[in-house]
Formats: C-alpha cells, structure tokens, sequence
C-alpha cells in the first residue's frame, strides 16, 4: 500500500441505518473506539456508542443525523466521535449561505481521496473530457456577458448590452428602465436575469405585471429565454395555495393579485432573489398597496420598466427610485427643495443635476441614441360597399346574435355568437364553415331554422365585393410581395382558391414547422403573397416584405399590433404599408375607425398601444367589450353611439399619454449606460 | 467557441451513448440509462450548436457557451473522470547543473554543502484540480491546478496541463527513492492552503469594492432614513399632533431601515468557494542531488530537487 490510510470514513446515511432510532458504524471505526465512546452529533445532539459499533439514541436519531447530509463523515478525535454531514448530489445554495471569513469547501474531498487511494482511475479520455467541458462551463465576470448565447431568436442591439452591463455593473441589479417604446425593454430584462441565473446567483424570480401582460410575459420567458414561469393566477399555482409563493421558483403575477389580503402576507415572507415589475410607473404613489407591496418584498435585486416614470407629479420619480435606492434622492422634501420648481410639481430645476442623480439607477434609451433605422407605418383604408347578399346574411347574423346573446341559457353560447359575429366581417366561407359544424351537432329548432338560412345564405354568395377590392389593391401593387392576414383558415383556404393567378404559399398553426419554414423560404425567393393567419407566426422573420393587407380585422387591438409588428419591427428597412379592407355599415368599420381615428393606432410605435389599452383598465380586454356592446346593442344606432363613447374615451387615454411622453422627454432626455 | 464545443460535445455524448449528426451544426444523442437522470430522465437530445441551427430544427436545444446543458455535461463528465494515475514519460531532466539550478532560486547563507551523487529520480505527486468560486455581487469561477509533492509537501500552481498530454497511463509505479512522506489527505490540506493565498490578492481587491459600495449605500440608507425619523419627531411639537400615531409611524419607519440594511448586508458579501473537483497522481522524473547541509555545529541532510517541468527547485530534509 503506498498510501497511509484516510483519517476519516464516510458513508452514505441509508447505508448506516438500522431503523429510525438506531445506527450502525463502519466496523473498523467502531474497533477502534472504546465503548461507551460519546459520539457528537454537532447541533444533532450527543448519543452512546456501544461495543459493537451500535449507536442508540433516543427518538428522532436518524432524522437528526439526516438533517446534517445525506453522507456522513466520521471521525475519531482521542475518544470522542465526531460526526459531519454533507450534502451530495446537489449543489448549496450559495445565495442562502450565512458570509464565511475562510474558504467555504462545497463539496467534501473525502470520496475522491479514497477513491485514489484505492486506485480506481478513469479511463483517459473521460478526464480529459471533464476537463475540457469544466473549462467551457466556467463562469465568467460580468466582463463577459453569457446571457446572449442562450437568447433564442432574439436580436441583440448594441444599446441593449450597454444597459445590461450597466445594470449588472454600475447599477448592481438594481434599476429603473426607461427606455422609450419599441426598443426592448423586457429583453434588456431578461438578459439581466439569465446573466443572473446563467451564473447561480439568482434562483428565485418574481415578475408582477398587469393584469392583460401575465401572460405575454410568461410565452416570453418561455420562447425567448427557455425559462418556465408559473402564473399565479394558473390552476396549478391555486391548487398549491398560499404556499405556492414559496415553492414555485419562478412566478409572474398580477399586482393586483399579489396585494390582495392572504397572498399579501404569504409573498412578503418570502425571499426573491429577483424582482422584475413591470408598468412600474403603477407604482408611482407611496401610500398605494402596490408601493408598499414591492418596498416590502424581501429582495436582492429588482428592475423597475417603465417607458414614463413621471406622469403627474416629479414626487413619482423620488418614489420609484426609493423602491431601488432610499436616499439616492435624499428625503422627499429634500429632493422637492432641490429638483423642484416651487408651486408647479411637474416643473424640475437643476435639470442636469438631477439628471445625473438618476442616472445612477436609471437608464433610458432614445430612439435617437440607439443608431437604428425605424421606418414609418403607413395606412390605406379600403372601403368596400358589400353586395346586397351580403349585407342581408349580414343583417340575419347581426340579428340572431342579438337576439340569444343577452338569452340565459341560450341555446348557443357568447363564444359562438361572438366567433359568427367576428366571422361575418371575414367571409361568407368562414360563416358557413362555423354554421355547418354547429348544424352537426343538432341544435335545437330555434336556431336551427336561423342557421339553416344563413348557411343557404352564405353558401350562395358567388360574388364577394372584398374578393374584387383585394385583387384591385393587388393589382395596383405591380408584383410587390404582400403579406394578406385572415384571422380564419376558412377564409385562408377560399382565398388561396380564389388568387389562383398568384403565386401564393400560405401559413397557418396547422403547419408543422418545417412546413412553415418552407413557405416563408418561397415565399421570400418566388412566391409573391403569403397568405397567414394569426396563429404561430410571431418569431418568424418577415422584414423583407413591406407590404400587408388586413383582410378581416381582429378586434383585440393587440392582434392587429402583432400583425404588424411581423413586418414593422427593427431590420425592416422600408416604410410598411398597410391596406384595411372593410365593408361600410359593419361593427369592424366602426371600429377601425375608432383604432385609425381616434388612436392612430396604426402609425403608433411598437408599444405604445400596450401603453395605451393599459390605461383604459384591466378587467375585460377590448374585444370582449365589444362584443359585449354588439350584443347588447338593439340597434345599429345604439351600437354605433356606445362605440363612439368607448372611441372618445380612448382617444383621451390616447392624448393623456402623449402628454406624460413629452413631459417624460422633457425632464430625462436620455440617460444612457456605459 | 462554437466549434470547439460541437466537438467536445460529439466526444462527450460519445462515451455516454450514440451520436449522430442531424445536419448543419446539430447532433442527436441517444443516452445510456446510468447517465439518463442528469439529463431530467431523457435518453434523446437534439443538440444545435447556433441560434441559426436552433431555429431550423423547431425542438433542438441549444448548447452554447453558457447553455445551462453545459453545466449538466460538466456535471457527468466529472463524476465518471475526476481519478486518474499519469506517468508523464515524456519528462526526461538532464543532469549536471542540478545544485546550480536550485541555488540560483533557494539562498542559503552561511551553510557549507557537501554534496552527492546526482541521480534522476521518480516522484509521485497528487494533482488537484480546484474549482474557485468568488460569489459577490457577481460570480466569478475559476479552475486552479495544485500539484503536491507526496514526498515532500512542496507545493505548486505553475503546473502545465498541457503537461498531461504526453503521459504513459499503463507503467506500473517503480518505488521511489525518497520516502512518501505525505498522506493524500495532509496534501489536500497543503493543497487548500496553497490556494488560498495564491487567492489573496484577488479576494483583497473583491472584498474593497464590495466594502466601498456597501458603505455608500449604507450612508444613504441611514441618512434617508433618519432624516424622515427626525421630520416625525419634529410634527410632535405642532398643534394638535397625535403623538402616539407619530410615534407608530417612527416605529416602522426604523423597521424600514432595518430592513434595507439586512438587505445590504446580504446583498455586499463576498462567498469564497473551492470545489474539487479531479484528481490525479502524477509521477515524473526529477533531477535530485544529496546535501549534507553544515551550519555552525548542526550537519543536516537533505535533498535538492530540480523540477524541470515547472522550472522550480527546492530542499527538502531527509531523516537521519
């Protein structure tokens, strides 16, 4: 034997155990000790070790020794028995661990010492493997950014690292992001927590937001960061209870959620390593629950994102900066006294200082700063007058919706009435498609005779004046790629048959991927249309083309957004030109003129409608209360005047927030990172 | 980078299952069981070594610089090769100019020598390949190699791995001249601290910047929060003030600073940790020549040893 024997022994705790309160040594341990040696369990308690090696307690041993590790090392020292637990299989966690003066060892070196002792050796090659990989996955300082490699279709601008190094750096995870609409805010936050989580420094993540982003967010972590977010509103998340806001690692919730009466209770006694709010300009009153909520999170870092910090009141940047840096702005009367103009809250002095405070924790990129070309949106409306067929299905849809929609116990439900509502202003083939299924199903009488009419109907419109628009619009765009949007594969199908003239491919959620692949592929090199609907096309790149038709409208606002955003995103080099079809006198011409007049909303920047939308409210989202105003609406006046209520109101939103833009503007400029 | 981990990652999954190509930059890897519970119990991955290579296979993983595969991977590896005997045949010293060699690098005034034979010499070393992490505001990690000699407990960090490229794994050890002196575990030990003054400087210079941040953070804290404490206090003096809601409100106003300064304290720390995570036993020739070391009265004998593969020298006594 050439080398001495190891001091200490260890074994796996299963191995060792007799039952719950009785113990087994390793026999040339137990040899060498006197009897009655005392064994010391460190915080475990003490126990008597007998002549053969036995060890006795009282109850609770082994759960005792358990807590110390799933191995356990024994030592001797003279005549007492030392015994020390460690945990294999699983890496501490760090971010827990109390702070040591000396060199914490992770892992206990015994198993590898005796394995070399014992001399069993690897075989070559797999040393050297390990050692290759181990030099591959070792972490680097915050010098060398981690979190871009791991991205998934994510296009990383230059403004982008600088934010992320200034946050991990100078800011130390604690930041207010500021950046203007449309350039990244939330994937500027998820490289700064996958650099974070790439690095083992944070394993707990909180993200709040408002209620209608949980979950865009969530399908954003997931695609663009392969990180899996429970919701707290999810069936799996109440399932768990109150507890669930311990247990689940990765939760995004709705403020308003987390602030209410038991859950309030639960996520402040819980320690998140990260905390990401989201419209945190919410967060802009002190003596709001929201504010207290998140000042009294227990913490490390947390990044604020707000495109307009200041709405009303400068006293709404002291606070949000409180949240990240008490006394980075001193005390509230102090920072009043300093930064702002007497008698007008909203009138900042001493701009460049103030400036420079916040730029300690603040970062707002500028369009204007970020050296990328964005190009303008710009949008045809084409008016259709329908045929004569068609506004008499129409008038029966309209009708029947109407008429069972405010029914209890309809014989069809609000999402069927809404989906033959929303269809009709598609075509004709997508109202059959849908009245032929329901017809299957054998409904009873009262619609059934309805639905019956309106498939005959339908089914016998031969001439549809939005076909005839399409194809002059097409016409008149002499061989330019076009992408066309249907919201159904109804529609998609008719009007594949219907452009035989053209070259189309089509893309739909139908197709597998690598079917959608080789329709972008051709639609890129030969074909000139693409005809997609809204399903399963979001990361897809379509920036070569700048030109798209809206055959039918989705009422949901942001579907339209997503539409264009297909196109009118960073790369595209051209103006995007949309063309609107719409046939006068239907609910969808009301209400592009409502989402074209009174919110512009399709020359608005990517972003800005979320801002928006996110001002009128949260408890339903646009399309719902349209339909809800379609259904309960007893005439086409009554609609058209709710409508031009709700347009009102949203023109207002629309105007108070470009008021807060500028005023944003005004105060900050840009404040860039490193 | 990408390169070098598609071929790392074709050898690795290599010696833990089957690998096959699935086109531009992406493999496919059937998992032998053993292995099967690091990767969540899977035994196929689709492997793209691209964001591009990704994006054209919909359900491939994408195993890059930072993947978090990549950890998992280091993780296998390690547990089926952290144990290893190399022979390093290719170290072959000259003789001649050993006691020159060790004197130009060790003084010692006012000793007479008398010197031996020199005589080349197999040694055994135990080889510790550390994982050091510093975990502060950020984490830094980093693999240090510390070789100790088992005959002598001299230490060294200037190893070169590229050392164990050309090594015999298949000779048997000859018995060393010199008695091994040094249990794996007082190596290991040797080895630790070794390492951690090598670390000084670099904990020295992560434990100043943490201090000179967390102080400045600290000075706002209680400045901020004292301020609003004695704003409080001064309401009592007003008319009509209720002091027992003043006094609740200072009350939670210092649970309030207490919280932020916990939440400093946590936040400025620095972990210094060390994994080990390989070890091998190294032996390799090396140029010795016997000392009598005379100073004043005492005779002591001793060895010189020339390490030519880290170009180091040094003494060490013999028992008389």
């Amino acid at each position: 034997m050439i080398f001495p024997l190891p001091e200490i022994y260890s074994l796996p705790l299963n191995q060792t155990v007799i039952d719950a309160d009785h113990i087994l040594l390793p026999l040339e341990l137990a040899r060498l000790l006197p009897s009655q040696a005392e064994l010391d369990i460190g915080y475990a308690g003490k126990a008597k070790v007998t002549r053969q090696g036995e060890i006795l307690s009282g109850k609770g041993l082994v759960k005792r020794l358990s807590r110390l590790g799933n191995l356990l090392q024994w030592s001797r020292d003279g005549d007492r028995l030392q015994v020390r637990g460690i945990v294999l299989g699983e890496r501490k966690d760090t971010t827990e661990r109390a702070d040591e003066g000396d060199w914490v060892t992770v892992t206990d070196p015994s198993l590898l010492l005796e394995r070399v002792w014992r001399g069993d050796f690897s075989p070559a090659e797999n040393f050297s493997i390990a050692r290759e990989i181990a030099d591959l996955s070792v972490k680097p300082g915050f010098d060398q950014l981690l979190s871009f490699g791991v991205a998934q279709g994510v296009t990383v601008y230059p403004h982008q690292v600088n934010t992320v190094r200034t946050v991990l750096r100078r800011m130390r995870g604690r930041a207010l992001l500021c950046d203007e609409v449309g350039l990244g805010k939330t994937v500027e936050a998820g490289l700064v927590m996958m650099e974070y989580l790439l690095r083992g420094l944070v394993k707990r993540i909180l993200i709040l937001t408002p209620p209608s982003l949980v979950k865009q967010w969530q399908e954003e972590m997931a695609q663009k960061f392969n990180q899996d977010f429970v919701i707290s509103g999810s069936a799996e998340f109440a399932a768990t209870g109150t507890e669930a806001w311990s247990r689940f690692p990765r939760i995004i919730a709705s403020i308003d959620q987390a602030k209410r009466g038991d859950h309030l209770s639960r996520i402040k006694g819980t320690r998140f390593d990260l905390v990401i709010v989201d419209e945190a300009h919410r967060l802009r009153h002190r003596n709001t629950e929201a504010w207290k909520l998140v000042n009294e999170l227990d913490k490390k870092y947390i990044l604020l994102l707000t495109a307009t910090p200041v709405q009303n009141d400068l006293d709404e940047l002291f606070n949000l900066i409180t949240l990240l840096r008490p006394g980075q702005l001193k005390t509230a009367t102090e920072f009043r006294k300093q930064f702002v103009v007497r008698g007008d809250r909203l009138k900042p002095q001493n701009v460049e200082q103030l400036r420079l405070q916040v730029s300690q924790v603040m970062i707002r990129n500028r369009r204007s700063n970020t050296g990328i070309l964005f190009t303008r949106r710009r949008a045809n409306l084409v008016g259709i007058e329908p045929t004569h067929e068609e506004m008499q299905l129409y008038q029966l849809v309209t009708g029947m919706v109407r008429q069972l929609y405010s029914q209890d116990q309809a014989p069809l439900s609000r999402f069927t009435l809404k989906t033959l509502q929303m269809e009709l202003g598609s075509s004709p083939r997508a109202v059959a498609s849908t009245v032929e299924r329901l017809l299957q199903d054998n409904p009873p009488l009262s619609p059934r005779a309805q639905l019956q009419e309106i498939l005959e109907l339908s089914r016998g419109i031969r001439y549809s004046a939005k076909l005839t628009a399409l194809q002059k619009t097409l016409s008149s765009l002499r061989g330019e790629k076009v992408v066309i949007f249907t919201r159904y594969l109804a529609t998609l199908h008719w009007l594949r048959e219907s452009l035989g003239d053209y070259s189309t491919m089509v893309y739909h959620g139908g197709l597998s991927a690598r079917e959608k692949d080789e329709s972008i592929a051709r639609f890129r090199t030969d074909a000139q249309l693409l005809l997609s609907t809204d399903s399963g096309g979001e990361g897809r790149n379509l920036q070569f083309c700048h030109i798209m038709v809206n055959f039918d409208l989705p009422w949901n606002p942001m579907r339209i957004e997503q539409r264009i955003g297909r196109l009118s995103r960073i790369g595209q080099t051209r103006d995007v030109y949309i063309f609107n079809l719409s046939s006068r006198g239907t609910v969808e011409d009301r209400i592009l003129e409502i989402l074209d007049r009174k919110i512009n909303l399709f020359e608005l920047v990517v972003g800005e409608l979320d801002l928006i939308l996110g001002r009128l409210g949260e408890e339903k989202d646009l399309e719902e209360t349209i339909m809800e105003l379609v259904g309960t609406s007893h005439s086409d006046e009554e609609l058209r005047e709710r409508l031009g209520r709700m347009g009102e109101q949203l023109q207002e939103t629309r105007e108070q927030y470009e008021r807060v833009k500028s005023l944003d503007d005004a105060i900050f400029g840009e404040v860039v990172g490193d | 980078m990408t390169d070098g981990i598609a071929g790392l990652a074709n050898r690795f999954f290599a010696t833990v299952g089957l690998v096959e190509p699935a086109g531009y930059l992406a493999i496919e890897a059937l998992l032998d069981e053993s292995v099967q519970p690091y990767f969540g119990g899977r035994g196929y991955l689709l492997l793209a070594f691209s964001p591009e290579a990704a994006y054209e296979h919909a359900h491939a993983e994408l195993l890059t610089y930072g993947s978090p595969l990549l950890d998992v991977m280091a993780e296998v590896a390690t547990a089926r090769g952290n144990a290893i005997h190399f022979y390093l045949n290719s170290v072959q010293p000259t003789t001649g100019r050993t006691l020159e060699k060790v004197r130009a690098q060790i003084r010692l005034p006012g000793h007479l020598l008398e010197t031996g034979e020199e005589r080349l010499m197999m040694f055994h070393h135990a080889l510790f390949r550390f994982k050091v992490s510093l975990t502060g505001e950020e984490r830094e990690e980093l693999f240090r190699d510390v070789v100790v000699d088992l005959h002598t407990g001299w230490a060294t960090l200037q190893f070169d791995e590229q050392a164990l490229r050309f090594y015999n794994a298949g000779e048997r050890a000859v018995c060393p001249e010199l008695r091994l002196g040094y249990g794996l575990r007082q190596a290991y030990q040797t080895a630790t601290e070794k390492l951690g003054r090598s670390m000084v400087a670099q904990v020295n210079t992560h434990e100043e910047q943490i201090r000179r941040a967390c102080r400045a953070e600290q000075r706002q804290v209680v400045e901020h929060y004292q301020a609003m404490i004695a704003r409080l206090e001064g309401g009592k003096t007003r008319k009509g003030a209720d002091p027992e809601r003043i006094d609740a409100k200072v009350r939670a106003t210092r649970t309030d600073q207490e919280l932020r300064l916990k939440d400093l304290e946590r936040r400025y720390r620095l972990i210094r940790e060390i994994t080990l995570t390989q070890m091998a036993l190294v032996s390799y020739l090396k140029a010795t020549v016997p000392l009598r070391m005379q100073q004043g009265k005492e005779v002591k004998p001793g060895v010189a040893i020339w390490d030519s593969l880290v170009r180091e020298g040094y003494l060490a006594p013999l028992k008389q």
